[in-house]
């Protein structure tokens, strides 16, 4: 049923499921979903993994909840929701379709969502007292920051009437920082259009947390053996694997694209260096 | 085959355990934490400091 689907028209109606407008904003706050939507969206429906989990650290208290949701959602299907259901990776997605040249990142730099989920996610919010990651998440600035700001802009200028609640004096308190955040988020933008999903590849916590689960989730690719082994046609693979063992691996977001293609082949010859 | 058995033992175990972490979170009454922040909106998210 997946298959028969094409990813886009799932990804699309996730996008609008986690951000409904047509019923109250965080009607179900209380799920983390399993992607990264910010949860200060006008919009937002469920609460985000990453932010929830930092708040945790900062007041000092044992996420036993969160982790419990994130863990039965990674045990089913690993990063499946990356590729399916995260409105940033189908905005990554979208931004790909622009060219269709592409470099090629280097293997090492899957890593760095480790660092980010490490560092950023884990370390720093309990020593800042912040949630540190959200400072810089360009998710949030996609979906909170830059919303929330054109609309307290038009309240200034337009008068217009307050459409999602709240917002006054957001505009004042506009500083360096605000401005910072949109600068990862243009070099990220500028990042999904010349290579594939650079910040699920590089720097998403949620995906590293999914991708542990990646091989022991009940969603995998059908195993390999020396008998029966499927051949993947990893010419398009949105995260740039190449090796068919590295099929279900952590930088796999089990998107399909390659199941069931005859072709096996690291060719790609699309990807410059 | 058995190898690919192993692993779904892990993944079986680890829902069980996952399910079970969500009933202690619920006891220790963290959804109630986790709803009265995700409606208090997020300054850091949005780039405010």
């Amino acid at each position: 049923m997946i298959s028969r689907i094409r990813r886009v028209w799932w990804q699309a109606s996730w996008a609008i499921l986690f951000n409904f407008p047509f019923l109250a904003p965080l009607t179900f706050a209380w799920l983390p979903v399993p992607a990264l939507n910010c949860y200060a969206c006008p919009l937002a429906q469920g609460a985000c993994p990453i932010g929830t989990l930092q708040h945790f650290l900062v007041i000092a208290s044992i996420p036993f909840f969160t982790i419990g949701v994130i863990a039965a959602f990674g045990a089913l299907a690993g990063r499946f929701y990356c590729s399916h259901l995260c409105p940033f990776g189908f905005f990554q997605d979208l931004l790909g379709r622009i060219t269709q040249k592409k470099y090629r990142l280097p293997s090492y730099a899957g890593y760095g969502k480790y660092l980010s989920l490490v560092l950023l996610a884990l370390i720093l919010p309990p020593i800042v007292k912040e949630p540190f990651f959200c400072t810089l998440c360009p998710a949030g600035s996609l979906e909170a920051g830059i919303p929330i700001a054109a609309r307290a802009w038009a309240e200034k200028h337009f008068a217009a009437e307050q459409i999602f609640g709240g917002g006054f004096g957001i505009l004042n308190m506009i500083g360096w920082w605000f401005w910072f955040k949109i600068g990862i988020l243009a070099a990220m933008i500028g990042a999904a259009i010349v290579t594939r999903r650079p910040f699920c590849r590089t720097a998403c916590p949620m995906g590293a947390i999914l991708g542990l689960f990646n091989r022991i989730s009940l969603l995998v690719h059908p195993p390999g053996d020396n008998t029966d082994r499927p051949k993947y046609n990893l010419r398009n693979c949105p995260v740039g694997i190449t090796h068919p063992d590295h099929v279900d691996s952590h930088n796999c977001i089990k998107c399909r694209e390659c199941y069931g293609k005859k072709e096996e082949t690291g060719d790609r010859s699309q990807e410059k260096e | 085959m058995k190898k690919r058995r192993r692993w779904v033992i892990a993944g079986f175990t680890l829902f069980i355990t996952s399910v079970l972490l969500v009933g202690v979170g619920i006891g220790r009454n963290e959804v109630n934490v986790v709803v009265s922040n995700a409606k208090i909106l997020c300054y850091s998210c949005i780039g405010l400091k």
